[in-house]
């Protein structure tokens, strides 16, 4: 698998073109406030709308190839392309080769520069007052887990833009070889995990128990392995039935009793696998086959469970909530919940955006996933007994819940009123749970 | 040559549009006049599994699947082979196949049928809009002889609301998939529909159960989805609001059932739809319900058993558990509606039974009746509504069990004047007192059971036809196949009775007796493994000496060959 490097990401939605970042950068690297001498450019496009001049740190760099005089090269270890005056001919062919002007001749200094990320730690990005400009650290956990072996075998026949397949590809990677899987009837087993089509599934050993005990099944098999002496990560992976209805007793139980388990819920609010019916997980508002819009009702007339929280409310060994447009947050997450399920109970609850059943397209999941976090319709923590509550991505500037709320097609009935209970509703529950990180944080402190 | 019945096998992948010509198909032929029945199969994969709508035309009530298929026809080939079995064909058979999209099957050419290019995909595209399984209904419609005019005529009143365009679509492509058969011969033409002066209703076995229960009073509805009783549920969520009454969609079968028994505690009518696997999940409380005599119906849509199973397809597997899955010794009613339409008539029963009674009834359906659709003659309307016995305001010594002559008790709505009562699992006395007496436990017990042993439960026990001395016992949605079957037979000149068995428990020794009155040999059809029905058969029931058992379990259907060839090799 090739390999991946940290990098700069810039949201040209974000930038306002102050300039911050090229003061910073002029002072970071040449001590001046010359502008000139800044290596990160933002460039007007007219309109409002900014772009960035700035070294990409190309995996195929044209500079490079350009160079003569081997003054240019990638750097393996860090993927930044360096550059060494001390070989440099100042031919400037590097300029000509790069798209993106990210390698231009400084007149002042009297040769090329280029952004060399400042060893890891950018200058600009710290500086930008909008989060225009976003240091990508996850190269090197996507290089830790694209060396391991993928225990899905491919070919699962999820639907077309479902993240659950996503989700467990990376997560059993993580988890590794040495691990049972249980699978409870819904969309994991439907999808091929439990080999349905006859050619794929899962290359540790899976069970398929009932949707009521999933749970307890684990709880009974890692006491055995327990026995043996053998350390074997138990892991189920269940969707929102049977974890927070039909199978909520069993998990209870074994929460309370803290048995040794990775849990992980698939939240995608419903039973989408038998034709979309409502669960406990699916939200207020919410078109399903069971909560159906009409005359007399307007989709679901509940909230959802705020199973996370019950969770924690167990003072598991690890409880946490993610999202698989925040991956690293996820993998973060995922690290502490298997080194917890060595001791209790670890549950993940991940949100899984269901294009079929809650009707958007197949290209939009990622962008759902990320809406419901940056809308704060959903909030992203973690739970360590002894710490407490903590948010991993705290949105303090939140989108509105109608941008959210638009990308969705089981939401489309929605009327004014039933907006404004969700936007009061998802206000409150942010509150609730900034009660508990609050009171937390000031334990910790004090 | 003109036939009275034709049988067309849609399949595809999923998404294909299978489930969507199947039910256009079977609609436009009531339209013209016809009976009809689709089932369905379906992997138990999510999207992009393979699936077929199974249709059968005919000019008379139709109750089963055909011995063969007249035509197959594949939008594309992905995992068609598997329904192999399910789709048996004759060398006169047709496979319509297009063959831009993909191989047929080397399981389905062991059929040795004659196969007929129809360029589907091709005749879609070159319509804006147009849709492949549109071209393939239009193709079947003119094969078999329905009338293309009546096909667009449905389409144009289920595409009403996508508008004009789609319209004009979709009756194009059924035009130009109709086209495109000239040349083909055609592997049987329907016979003219028959007048007709009763209204046909098209209606699936999980409808006519939500309809029976309606009909029969019941205003309160808990259960939890489950494949494939779950059309039961969405079909009485909208009809019970609509009356006045309420549905609510539970955590788990623990919770639909005690909802029920607490809504029917209070004083109404109450029902509950699940399968095998959430049937398991509430015995214990359906044990409460006859301890406590609370009437409720739970009715099972049954599927492959045991445990998960075979969520899709349909068996008669959960005989025993209905009749004997509960601890203790606890009478309570099981009856099976034994075709689509009978839903209707034997869960109105059921509720009827269970009020009357004060006593949980069970009701077996299946999954080929539940999820198959049928064009049928309306059902009667009936005169059983519930009526429970409830005790007027400050009864003199009110005693909730009291032992009556005829076991039932009259049972007081919850905050009755001078009625007040213990409602109670644990045994009781007559006032609901917990006791462990001998004497109470005893009369109580005696109570329990002679209220639905001695109940005259009229000729509806059972369905008894024809006469001679063999006699083919059977119950449960496989009854059509096995009428099927005798009609054949009658047809060659051999005589057979027939027994669907409706009312499983209670047993009716007397009755059965005089249905057996001059039977020397007798076949039980079932479809389990273990021959559950056989057994039970033999455990209550004076059997004739010469006694055959035909049981295969599911998931393919009964078909009334295998059963005309058991018989006929038997007689």
């Amino acid at each position: 698998m090739g390999k991946s490097f940290n990098t700069i990401q810039f949201h040209a939605d974000r930038c306002d073109g102050c300039g911050d970042c090229m003061t910073a950068c002029a002072q970071a690297k040449a001590g001046t406030d010359d502008l000139a001498q800044s290596r990160i450019r933002i460039v007007p496009a007219g309109g409002g709308v900014y772009e960035l001049a700035l070294c990409r740190q190309c995996g195929d760099p044209k500079c490079v190839m350009n160079c003569p005089s081997g003054a240019l090269t990638k750097n393996a270890a860090t993927g930044v392309i360096d550059w060494d005056w001390g070989k440099c001919v100042n031919c400037l062919l590097c300029t000509v080769g790069c798209a993106y002007a990210g390698i231009v001749f400084e007149a002042e200094v009297g040769h090329v520069t280029k952004c060399d990320t400042c060893d890891g730690d950018p200058a600009c990005v710290k500086v930008c007052p909008h989060g225009a400009l976003e240091y990508k650290t996850v190269a090197g956990i996507f290089n830790e887990y694209g060396d391991k072996e993928d225990l899905f075998a491919p070919g699962l026949s999820a639907c077309q833009g479902c993240n659950s397949e996503l989700l467990i590809r990376h997560t059993l990677r993580k988890v590794g070889p040495e691990t049972v899987v249980a699978a409870p009837p819904g969309c994991i087993p439907g999808m091929g995990t439990v080999g349905y089509n006859g050619k794929t599934g899962c290359k540790v050993p899976i069970f398929h128990p009932l949707l009521t005990n999933t749970a307890s099944m684990l709880a009974g098999l890692k006491k055995q392995y327990n026995r043996m002496g053998r350390d074997v990560t138990m892991l189920a992976l269940a969707g929102d039935g049977g974890t927070a209805d039909v199978g909520f007793q069993s998990l209870s139980g074994a929460a309370e009793r803290n048995d040794q388990m990775l849990f992980v819920c698939v939240d995608n609010e419903g039973y989408m696998n038998t034709g979309m019916q409502a669960s406990g997980a699916t939200s207020f508002g919410s078109w399903t086959s069971t909560t159906p819009v009409g005359s007399a009702m307007k989709g679901k007339s509940t909230e959802a469970k705020n199973l996370p929280v019950v969770m924690m409310m167990h003072n598991c060994s690890y409880v946490a909530t993610a999202s698989t447009a925040f991956l690293e947050d996820y993998y973060a997450k995922l690290e502490k919940a298997i080194e917890a399920s060595k001791h209790g109970m670890a549950y993940l609850h991940v949100y899984a955006p269901c294009p079929t059943g809650w009707r958007f397209s197949s290209a939009m999941t990622t962008q759902v996933c990320r809406m419901q976090v940056l809308s704060n319709f959903v909030t992203l923590w973690e739970f360590e007994p002894g710490r407490g509550l903590r948010f991993t991505h705290p949105v303090d500037r939140p989108r509105t819940i109608e941008e959210y709320l638009k990308l969705i097609g089981k939401y489309k009935h929605l009327e004014p009123e039933q907006v404004a209970h969700i936007r009061k509703s998802v206000h409150d529950k942010v509150a609730f749970l900034k009660r508990f990180a609050a009171a937390d944080a000031a334990a910790a402190a004090g | 040559m003109a036939t009275h019945s034709v049988s067309i096998a849609f399949a595809g992948s999923g998404g294909a549009g299978v489930m969507t010509a199947g039910q256009i198909l079977l609609d436009a032929a009531a339209k013209a006049g016809y009976y009809g029945l689709m089932t369905r199969s379906s992997g138990p994969q999510i999207r992009g599994g393979e699936a077929a709508a199974m249709v059968r035309i005919g000019t008379k009530p139709i109750a089963a699947v055909d011995d063969k298929f007249d035509v197959l026809i594949a939008f594309d080939w992905g995992n068609v082979h598997r329904f192999a079995a399910e789709i048996p064909l004759l060398p006169d058979s047709l496979i319509l196949t297009d063959p831009s999209q993909g191989e047929i099957h080397a399981a389905l050419l062991a059929y040795r049928t004659r196969v007929a290019d129809l360029q589907m995909a091709a005749l879609a595209k070159a319509i804006p809009g147009g849709r492949v399984n549109m071209v393939g209904l239009g193709a079947i419609a003119a094969l078999i002889g329905l009338p293309i005019d009546t096909v667009v005529e449905v389409v144009s009143d289920q595409l009403k609301k996508k508008g004009p365009e789609a319209l004009q679509a979709s009756a194009a492509a059924i035009r130009a998939g109709a086209e495109a058969t000239a040349g083909i011969e055609s592997p049987a033409q329907l016979a003219p529909a028959l007048p007709s002066s009763v209204e046909h209703w098209n209606i699936s076995g999980n409808e006519a159960a939500g309809l029976g229960a309606v009909r029969g009073g019941v205003r309160f509805c808990a259960a939890y989805p489950i494949t494939p009783a779950t059309e039961v549920l969405e079909w009485l969520a909208p009809n019970l609001a609509d009356l006045g009454g309420v549905l609510v969609q539970a955590e788990d079968e623990l919770a639909s059932i005690n909802m029920c028994l607490g809504a029917s505690f209070g004083g109404v009518p109450s029902i509950t739809a699940t399968s095998g696997p959430g049937l398991a999940l509430m015995i214990e409380a359906i044990g409460l319900g006859i301890a406590s005599e609370t009437p409720v119906v739970v009715v099972d849509v049954m599927r492959g058993g045991p445990s998960t199973g075979i969520p899709t397809k349909s068996e008669q597997s959960d005989l025993n558990i209905a009749i004997y899955g509960m601890h203790g010794d606890a009478p309570h009613l099981v009856l099976a509606p034994n075709a689509i339409d009978d839903c209707v008539f034997t869960t109105q029963w059921a509720v009827h039974l269970a009020e009357a009674l004060q006593c949980p009834a069970i009701v077996l359906s299946d999954q080929g009746m539940g999820q198959s659709r049928a064009v049928v003659d309306r059902p009667a309307d009936l005169a059983f509504i519930a009526r429970r016995v409830t005790a007027e305001a400050n009864t003199q010594g009110y005693r909730r069990y009291a032992l009556t002559g005829t076991g039932v008790s009259p049972m007081a709505v919850p905050g009755t004047p001078g009625c007040m009562y213990t409602a109670d699992g644990l045994e009781h006395n007559e006032r609901g007192t917990p006791s462990s007496q001998a004497a109470d436990h005893q009369k109580q017990m005696d109570k329990r059971a002679d209220k639905l042993a001695d109940y005259d439960y009229g000729n509806h026990w059972a369905d008894i036809e024809g006469d001679g001395e063999v006699a083919v016992i059977t119950w449960g949605s496989i009854t059509g196949a096995v009428r099927e079957a005798l009609d054949r037979m009658a047809e060659r000149g051999l005589k057979a009775k027939l027994i669907s068995v409706r009312l499983l428990t209670p047993v009716q020794p007397e009755k059965m007796a005089a249905a057996l009155a001059g039977v020397k040999k007798a076949l039980v059809i079932e479809q389990t493994h273990s021959a559950q029905f056989y057994h039970f058969l033999r455990a209550f029931y004076r059997l004739p000496a010469e006694v055959e058992v035909f049981h295969r379990p599911g998931p393919l259907p009964v078909r009334p060959g295998e059963i005309e060839s058991k018989l006929a090799a038997w007689m």
